[in-house]
Order: structure tokens, then sequence, then C-alpha cells
């Protein structure tokens, strides 16, 4: 394999979020750049969803053991926060596998985030607009409970940041 | 985390008779043809109330089980490991929200279910009703006990009730990363100093019996039982879920150099079925009835809980508001 940076975001998209099996850190928009080196040394640069986000490290190691995997030795992985998360960094790739996991992916916003574009969700599961916020804090810090009146069916909402 | 083994309800098998024959037909050839029942759909008394029952039963589970490892959170040793813990804990509780929200779709409140809790009415996992001593202790439950859940959960989420399932494909995910979580831990004290190898050991001892008493006494297939099977809402039997768990646990236990206190643990090459001790069959019923080490402290919490929570409730509620039908 040629070392690009394209073929390096390439086989990290191997690596999912630790409790969402179906999303790749490229698509979650936690790997914030990729650098080669003239000596073919790579760089990572990670960025968490949240500060105390407890998977972190987790994820941080995962990265590492795919680019050994592949046979990249010479790395180096760097969790920093210069460039911090937002939820408009997920992929519309991402977004869609999201729902399909039955989590209502953030919605796009622009400029200003309020608490309005946290309570009305759409059910990942019939789309009824229909629902109510539970609780701001759901299972991890990243998401909401919600509840939809119409297929009465509790949800997670991976929220809007 | 899931306390298997469910305790069903002893409902009258003629229970059966008063329902709609028609409907009945059309319900059980729905679940054959592997549609979900959702909440606005008929079902029978039967298959509600045992449903009920379960998924209570489960939800309760994860609040109680909360409360033997949350306790480690001040106490875990390093700040990583104590961020880690206290995720672990937050997602069990999320995830009694998720089950209590699909009990009360098939009409039972949420109200009712904590209240039930309470005065000792409905169960949770017989598992929590012992002691997390030390920080190994809750390593073991981290790991063993959320994979004897996974088990369980795993089974259950091909079952026939719409919300249960998405809910429990929903856990599934979580609790696979608490495997993780829990393995990396048990790893850590399996490869340390002689001192965290002698303590992962001894909370290992100490476990092995809950544990293997996890997935509920042996089956008796009963007439109730096989209904229950057909309408997908009991997935697999106890002993099945007993051996999977062995199956792919034991090796892994060996694989860290520990061992396991039943010296009649073997697999049979010849049936594939795991071997052992036959669980005390008698201290899980003396301790699911109350009489167990942490059984009063456990339920004492709750109350607690409620009572001190009491007035952020009734500020909530909206007296001019309408509940209609389960308040979910």
């Amino acid at each position: 394999m040629e070392l690009t940076k394209e073929n390096i975001l390439t086989l990290l998209e191997e690596v999912k979020d630790p409790e969402i099996p179906v999303l790749s850190l490229v698509d979650l928009g936690v790997i914030t750049g990729v650098d080669i080196s003239d000596e073919d040394h790579v760089t990572v640069n990670m960025t968490p969803t949240f500060a105390g986000c407890p998977a972190m490290d987790y994820m941080k190691k995962d990265v590492e053991r795919t680019l050994e995997k592949h046979g990249i030795t010479n790395h180096t992985v760097i969790m920093s926060f210069d460039k911090p998360w937002d939820s408009n960094k997920l992929s519309e790739k991402g977004r869609r596998h999201l729902k399909e996991f039955g989590l209502a992916p953030p919605p796009k916003y622009d400029l200003i985030l309020d608490l309005d574009i946290l309570e009305h969700v759409k059910c990942p599961y019939c789309d009824s607009e229909n629902t109510d916020l539970r609780t701001p804090f759901g299972p991890t810090l990243c998401r909401s409970m919600h509840y939809c009146n119409d297929c009465r069916q509790m949800f997670e909402q991976f929220k809007p940041l | 985390m899931y306390g298997g083994g469910n305790v069903f309800e002893a409902t009258k098998f003629d229970d059966l008779q008063t329902e709609d024959p028609a409907k009945l037909a059309e319900f059980e050839a729905r679940i054959a043809r592997g549609e979900k029942i959702e909440p606005n759909d008929w079902m029978p008394q039967l298959y509600r109330k045992q449903l009920i029952r379960m998924i209570e039963q489960h939800a309760h589970s994860e609040i109680i089980g909360a409360l033997p490892e949350g306790t480690w959170i001040t106490r875990a040793p390093g700040f990583r490991r104590k961020m880690a813990q206290m995720a672990k804990v937050q997602d069990e509780v999320g995830h009694a929200q998720l089950l209590y929200s699909a009990a009360e779709t098939l009409g039972k409140t949420r109200e009712q279910m904590l209240t039930d809790l309470i005065n000792g009415k409905s169960k949770y996992s017989n598992v929590f009703n012992y002691p997390a001593f030390t920080w190994a202790d809750s390593n073991i439950i981290s790991w063993l006990i959320d994979a004897g859940a996974i088990v369980n959960q795993m089974a259950n989420a091909k079952g026939s009730y719409g919300p249960y399932s998405r809910a429990l494909e929903r856990i599934c995910a979580e609790e696979a990363f608490h495997l993780k979580y829990g393995h990396d831990a048990v790893v850590h004290m399996a490869t340390g100093t002689p001192k965290q190898r002698e303590m992962i050991q001894a909370a290992l001892n100490r476990w092995w019996p809950p544990i293997m008493t996890f997935f509920g006494p042996s089956d008796k297939m009963s007439t109730h039982t096989e209904t229950l099977m057909r309408w997908k809402v009991k997935m697999a039997s106890n002993d099945e879920c007993r051996q999977q768990f062995l199956d792919m646990y034991v090796p892994k236990i060996w694989e860290l150099g520990l061992t396991v206190p039943d010296p009649n643990l073997k697999k049979n090459m010849e049936t594939g079925q795991w071997e052992y001790t036959e669980p005390d069959w008698d201290e899980f019923k003396r301790v699911i009835n109350g009489d167990g080490p942490c059984n009063a402290e456990r339920l004492a919490v709750r109350r607690t809980a409620e009572e001190r929570g009491a007035w952020v409730r009734r500020a909530l509620l909206n007296p001019k508001a309408k509940y209609v039908k389960p308040l979910a």
C-alpha cells in the first residue's frame, strides 16, 4: 500500500466507535488530520467528542492497533483539543448509519445551538416528530433520551453539540 | 447487565381459554412469520403479563446492578479507571430508562414498578444481593456478570416484542464495550503483582457460585415455558445460556492463569456439554426471597432515593396536564 493520506483514512474506516459498532471514527469526525512526513512517519490527529469521554484512551489504542495491523509501525497518534469536535463533523454516511442503528442523528445547525434543537427530534424508527425529551443525559455524555408518542418507542439521540 | 433466569409468574395456563381464538391464531401466525408485536397491537393477557414481569425485572437489575459497582467509583485506582467506572455505571442506569419505558408501553406505570421493587414484590437479578468487597470484585462483576448478561440479552433481542427487542439491540452494543472494559481491568490485575493476582483470584472465588446461578435454575419444561418460547418471549433455556457462558468464558479465565473454584468443572468431550457441581439452589431461593447478604442494603438505597426525590417528581407534575394511558 502506498502511504497517502487517503489510504490511511480508508484503513481507519475499520475503527468503529466502541459503543456504536456501525459508526467509524472517520465518519464520526474524531480523526481530525493525517500527516505523512518525508521519512514516512504517519501522524494521526484525533479529538474526543467530549472532554470527559471515557472511551478516549480506548479509541486511541484502537487506531494504533489498526495502523500496526496494516504494517505501519512508524506512527504517532495524538489526542488533542486543538480542533474541538462538534456534531456538524459527522459525515452524511455516519448520520445514515446512526439512524439505521436506532440512534437519532444530531441535526445540522448554523452558528447557534439551543435547547430547541435538542428537544425536537425525529424518531429514528418511524420518522414521527411527535416526540418528547425524557432526559438530556442518556447512557453516555454524548446522548440524550427521547420518547416517540406515535410508535411508543424510547430512543436515544446522538446529541447536537 | 441483566439478571437472567427469569422467574415467570405462575399464571394459570387456563388464562388462554378466555382469549378470542381467532385473534390468538392471528397473533401466533404473526410471530411465526417473524413479525414484531407493537404496543398498540392485540396480544393475549398471558403474553402481556409475562413480558411486563420480564422487562421489569431486567430494568430493576440495571439500577440495582449499578450499586455494587457504583460504590467503587470514589475508590477506583486512578483517574482513568474512575472515569471509566463512572461511565459504565451511567450506562447501566441509562439501560434502565430504556427498559422501564418499554415495560410502560404494556400498561404498568413506572411508579408502580418502582413501588413493587421497594416493597419486595418484584425481583431483580439475585447476584446483586452479594457484596463487592474489593476493587477486584467490581472488576469480576464488570467482566463476568456483564458477559452473562450479554449471553442472555443476545438471545432475548430476537424476541417478538418490538420495543423490548429494539432496546436490547442498543443495550447489547454497550454491554459489549463493558465486557472489554471488565476484561481489561481483570487482565491488569491478573498480570500484576502477587498481591493483585491474589485479590482477583479471591474475588473470582467469591463470585463463582453466584455466577453459576445467574441464569436461573435448570429448566423444567412445562407447557408454560413451551408457550412462552413459541411466542418468542423466552428465547433460550436457562441451561442453554449457562452452557454457552461456560463455553465462552472458562477458557478465557484459564488463559489468565486463574482457577475456577469448582473441582468438578470440565467439558465432556463426548456430549460437548460442561459438567459442574450443581449450584446451591436452596441458597438461591433463600437469597432471592430476601435473606441474602445485601438485600436490605440494596433496597434501602432505592427507598432513600425514592423518598428524597419525591418532591422533584411532584414539582414536575403539571396538574393541568392529562396523562393518558401509560405515561410512557
